[in-house]
C-alpha cells in the first residue's frame, strides 16, 4: 500500500503572458479521498488540471502525482489516472463504443478486454440503445457520461474532473456520483471541480477554493456541519462576489 | 432594396469587424514561421497575377491588338468564368463564407447576408479581378476603344460573385448527401475533362476552334468581351445584364434554401457504425500490436466517415486518371507521360490527399487531440500510425487507379502498375517526412462539417503542385538515369538510393516531430480547439 499523497502541488505558478492564471499554490490531496476544488469563473481551476494532467506546462513548481513527479514520469501517470477535461475530447465520427474501445487499447487494455468493458460501461451509463449512434449526434449530457466512461475504462486510481456533472440529467448525475463514491471507497482518489456546491458539500470529504490563481481556503467539509456557515455562504465571501445588478438603471 | 437599411448595414459592418477582430486576436498565437509563409506564397500568387494584369494592360492598349483581343478577350473571359466557378469545386476549396448556422439566431435581413455572401466570393476569385483591373487600364488607354467599354467588366464581376454564391451553397448541399455526392463529383469530373479529351483527339486544331466558337452567341463571356472593346449593341448589353440578373435569381434562390435549411448532424446515419464494414477498419490494425493499431483503426473509421476525405479519395483516382489521360495520349502515345501514365495518375491522386493526409493530419482532431496527450502513448507512435494510415489509403487510391485503367483499358502493363505502387510508396515516405513536421509546427483547425476550405482553389493548387516539384526532385533522379542510361536496373537503382535516403529523412524527422509533438501540448491544443468566428472555413 503506498502511503505517498495522491496530489502534491508545491508553489505552482502557469503566467499566459505576464498574467498569472495560477499564482503560487500549495495543495496536498490525501490517497482515497473525495476532493473539490471550487473557484469562481477564471480563477485558476481549469489550468490546474491542466498542469496536473500535463496539457499545460507549469511556469514554475513542483506537481507530484501519485507519489511521481510531474512531468518527469508523465506517461507511468497517465496510464494510472482517468481524466474527464471537458467533452472537446471526443472524436465526434466514431460510435460510443467505438471510441471507449479505442481509449481502453491507447491505455494498454486487449482488444477483447477493451470490447467488454466498453460494452458494459455503455450498458451501466444506459448508452447500449444508442450505441450505433455516432457521438457528433449525442446530447451534451450523454457526451459527459461517454467522457466519464472512458475515464473509468482502465480502472484509474485517481480521477481528475472538470465540471464532471454540468449537462447531465439527474438519473445519469445520481449515476455519476454513486459510481464516483464506489470508487473512493475501493481506494481511488477523487479531484473534481464543480459550480454546484450542494454537491460538493454532499460528496467531498475535503473542499478547497482557489481565487486569483491563489489557494483562498481548504478544510474538511466534516468541519462545516454544525457550523453556522454553508459552503456556499463561505465561498461569497471567500470570494468577495458580492455585486448588485441595480447599477444598471437601463436593465 | 428597401431591406438594406442603414441597421443592416451597421449589421454587416458589426460582422466584418467581429470577424477582423478574431483573425486579429489570433495573430499572436500563430505560428510565425507558418504566417511567413503563408506571406511568401501569397505574395508569390497574386505577384504572377499582378504581372499578368500589367502583359493584359499593355496588350489591350494597342490599337493594332484590337482584332486580336475581340478573340482572346471572350476566351479569356471564359476560363476566368472556369477559375471562378469550376475550380473550387474540382479543389473543395471555395473561400471564406458566412457560417449561417450562427448568424441565423440573429436579427439580421438575409438579403443583407447574401451580399457580404456575395462579396466574399472574390476570396476565389481576387486574381480574376486584379487581371480585369489591368485590362481595364490598358482599354482606358486605348484611343480605339470607348470609355465607356471596360465598365461592362463590372456586370461580368456580378455575374460571376452571385453565380459563386449559389453554385457554392448547391454544391455544399449536395455534397452532404451521400449518393449525390458520388455522382456530383462524377458529373463536374466529367464536364471537366470533357473539353480535354475532344481537343486531344482534335490535336492543336481544338484550342483554336475554342477561340472561334467562345466569342459568337449570347454566353455572359461574348457579350462582356464585345462590350468591354465597344462593339457591343444595345442588345449586347441587355443580354448581360440579363445574364447578371439570372445569376443574382439563382445566387439568392440557392442562399436562402441553405439558410433556412435545418442544420444536419456531422453524419445522419447510424448505420455507419454497423458490423458489415467493420473488417475494412481492421484491415491493417490485425498485423499491428497496440497501441499503433488502436490508432490506424480510429484514423480509418475517422477518415472513411469525413466527408470531405470520401470526397477528395473519389476525385483522387476520377480526376487523377481523366486529367492525364489526354495529355498522355493526346498527340504522342508513346512520350514520357504516356509511357508513365499510372504513375502520374497516382502521384496527382495522392497529391489532392495530402493536405488531409501528410501536411495537416491532425487538423480534424479539433480538441480532441488531448486524448494523445492524456494517454500513456508516445508521440512517435501516433505520428507513425498517421503515416501508415495515409499509406492505406494512397495504396487503395492506387489500386483504383490501377483498376479502371484495367477494365477500361487506358494504359499500363503489370511493370507499369508495379512501378506505380513503387513511386507512390517512395512519395509517401517523402510526404509522411515533410507532413509530419508540418503537421505538429503549422496545425490549422478544420471544420468537419464543411467540405470547402477556405484558401483560395488556385493558390491551393499552387501549393500543392509547389510540394509536388518538391517531392517530385528525387525520384526525378531515377527517371533521368533510365533516360540517360536506356536501362531499367539504372531506374531500379537509384530508386532504391533515393528510398534509402527517404527512409533516413523519415526518421530524422519522426525523431524531431515527436520531440515536438510532445512539447507543444498546449499550443497545439489551443489553436485546435479554437472556434471559428461568423465568417468560417
Amino acid at each position: 500500500m503506498e502511503t505517498s499523497p495522491a496530489i502534491v502541488v508545491r508553489d505552482l505558478k502557469k503566467l499566459y503572458g505576464a498574467k498569472p492564471a495560477v499564482d503560487g499554490l500549495d495543495l496536498t490531496v490525501a490517497r482515497g479521498s473525495f476532493f473539490g476544488f471550487l473557484g469562481p469563473n477564471g480563477a485558476g481551476k481549469t489550468t490546474t488540471i491542466k498542469c496536473l494532467i500535463g496539457l499545460a506546462t507549469p511556469t514554475s513548481g513542483a506537481i507530484e502525482i501519485l507519489g511521481l513527479p510531474m512531468p518527469e514520469r508523465a506517461v507511468e501517470i497517465k496510464s494510472r489516472i482517468g481524466v474527464v477535461p471537458d467533452d472537446t475530447l471526443l472524436y465526434d465520427q466514431l460510435a460510443g463504443h467505438e471510441y471507449l474501445e479505442f481509449i481502453g487499447r491507447l491505455y494498454g487494455l486487449e482488444r477483447a478486454t477493451a470490447k467488454e468493458r466498453s460494452r458494459e460501461l455503455l450498458g451501466l451509463f444506459e448508452l447500449d440503445t444508442t450505441s450505433k449512434k455516432l457521438i457528433g449526434e449525442y446530447s451534451k449530457g450523454m457526451r459527459k457520461r461517454v467522457a466519464m466512461a472512458a475515464a473509468l475504462i482502465h480502472r484509474p486510481e485517481l480521477f481528475l474532473m472538470d465540471e464532471p456533472f454540468e449537462g447531465v440529467d439527474a438519473v445519469g448525475a445520481r449515476l455519476m456520483k454513486d459510481l464516483l463514491i464506489e470508487q473512493v471507497r475501493r481506494g481511488a482518489t477523487v479531484f473534481l471541480t464543480s459550480h454546484v456546491l450542494e454537491v460538493v458539500e454532499r460528496l467531498c470529504d475535503r473542499v478547497a477554493i482557489i481565487d486569483d490563481g491563489k489557494l483562498a481556503w481548504n478544510a474538511k467539509t466534516a468541519d462545516l456541519r454544525g457550523a453556522s456557515e454553508s459552503l456556499e455562504d463561505i465561498f461569497v465571501r471567500v470570494v468577495g462576489a458580492e455585486r448588485s445588478s441595480e447599477a444598471l438603471d437601463w436593465l | 432594396m428597401s431591406a438594406i437599411s442603414r441597421s443592416t448595414w451597421r449589421q454587416a459592418l458589426a460582422i466584418t469587424g467581429a470577424q477582423w477582430r478574431i483573425a486579429r486576436n489570433r495573430l499572436p498565437r500563430a505560428n510565425v514561421f507558418g504566417l511567413i509563409f503563408t506571406g511568401f506564397i501569397g505574395l508569390l500568387w497574386y505577384g504572377s497575377f499582378t504581372v499578368l494584369a500589367i502583359l493584359a494592360a499593355i496588350f489591350l492598349s494597342d490599337p493594332q491588338a484590337l482584332a486580336m483581343a475581340s478573340k482572346a478577350l471572350p476566351a479569356a473571359l471564359f476560363f476566368a468564368f472556369l477559375f471562378w466557378q469550376v475550380l473550387p469545386i474540382l479543389m473543395t476549396s471555395a473561400g471564406f463564407s458566412l457560417d449561417l448556422k450562427r448568424l441565423r439566431a440573429f436579427p439580421i435581413p438575409e438579403e443583407a447576408l447574401f451580399w457580404i455572401e456575395s462579396l466574399l466570393r472574390l476570396s476565389t476569385g481576387a486574381e480574376v479581378v486584379l487581371v480585369l483591373a489591368g485590362a481595364s487600364v490598358g482599354l482606358w488607354r486605348n484611343p480605339l476603344v470607348p470609355w465607356w467599354g471596360p465598365l461592362w467588366f463590372l456586370p461580368y464581376i456580378a455575374f460571376n460573385l452571385f453565380l459563386a454564391v449559389g453554385i457554392r451553397d448547391l454544391a455544399a448541399r449536395l455534397l452532404l448527401r451521400k449518393g449525390f455526392r458520388e455522382a456530383f463529383i462524377l458529373l463536374i469530373v466529367l464536364c471537366t475533362a470533357l473539353p480535354s479529351l475532344l481537343s486531344s483527339r482534335h490535336g492543336a486544331s481544338g484550342f483554336g476552334r475554342l477561340l472561334d466558337v467562345l466569342p459568337r452567341g449570347f454566353s455572359p463571356w461574348a457579350e462582356a468581351g464585345r462590350l468591354a472593346l465597344g462593339h457591343g449593341a444595345v442588345i449586347a448589353a441587355v443580354v448581360m445584364l440579363l445574364w447578371a440578373a439570372a445569376a443574382y435569381a439563382f445566387g439568392w434562390w440557392q442562399f436562402r434554401v441553405s439558410f433556412r435549411e435545418e442544420e444536419m448532424p456531422v453524419e445522419t446515419s447510424g448505420k455507419r457504425a454497423g458490423r458489415r464494414i467493420e473488417g475494412f477498419y481492421s484491415l491493417i490494425g490485425a498485423w499491428l500490436p497496440d497501441p499503433i493499431a488502436a490508432l490506424v483503426e480510429k484514423e480509418i473509421r475517422m477518415l472513411s466517415r469525413y466527408s470531405a476525405f470520401r470526397v477528395v479519395f473519389l476525385m483522387g483516382f476520377t480526376f487523377g486518371i481523366l486529367i492525364w489521360f489526354p495529355m498522355a495520349f493526346g498527340n504522342n502515345r508513346h512520350g514520357f507521360l504516356a509511357e508513365n501514365y499510372p504513375s502520374f495518375a497516382s502521384t496527382y491522386a495522392l497529391l489532392l490527399l495530402s493536405d488531409i493526409l501528410f501536411w495537416n493530419a491532425f487538423g480534424r482532431e479539433r480538441g480532441a487531440i488531448q486524448n494523445y496527450f492524456l494517454a500513456p502513448v508516445q508521440a512517435a507512435a501516433v505520428l507513425i500510425a498517421k503515416n501508415l494510415t495515409a499509406l492505406f489509403f494512397v495504396l487503395l487510391e492506387v489500386t483504383a487507379i490501377v483498376a479502371v485503367s484495367s477494365v477500361f483499358r487506358l494504359a499500363g502493363s503489370l511493370r507499369l502498375f508495379l512501378e506505380a505502387y513503387a513511386i507512390t510508396i517512395v512519395m509517401t515516405l517523402y510526404m509522411a517526412s515533410l507532413g509530419n513536421l508540418t503537421s505538429v509546427h503549422f496545425p490549422r483547425a478544420v471544420n468537419l462539417k464543411k467540405t470547402f476550405g477556405n484558401a483560395g482553389a488556385g493558390r491551393r493548387q499552387f501549393v500543392m503542385f509547389g510540394s509536388f516539384a518538391l517531392v517530385c526532385a528525387p525520384l526525378s533522379l531515377a527517371f533521368l538515369a533510365r533516360w540517360a542510361l536506356d536501362s531499367e536496373a539504372a531506374f531500379f537503382a537509384v530508386l532504391f538510393l533515393v528510398t534509402a535516403a527517404g527512409a533516413a529523412l523519415y526518421w530524422v524527422s519522426l525523431d524531431s516531430a515527436a520531440t515536438a509533438l510532445a512539447r507543444r501540448a498546449e499550443p497545439m491544443i489551443t489553436i485546435l480547439s479554437a472556434r471559428e468566428g461568423m465568417i468560417s472555413s
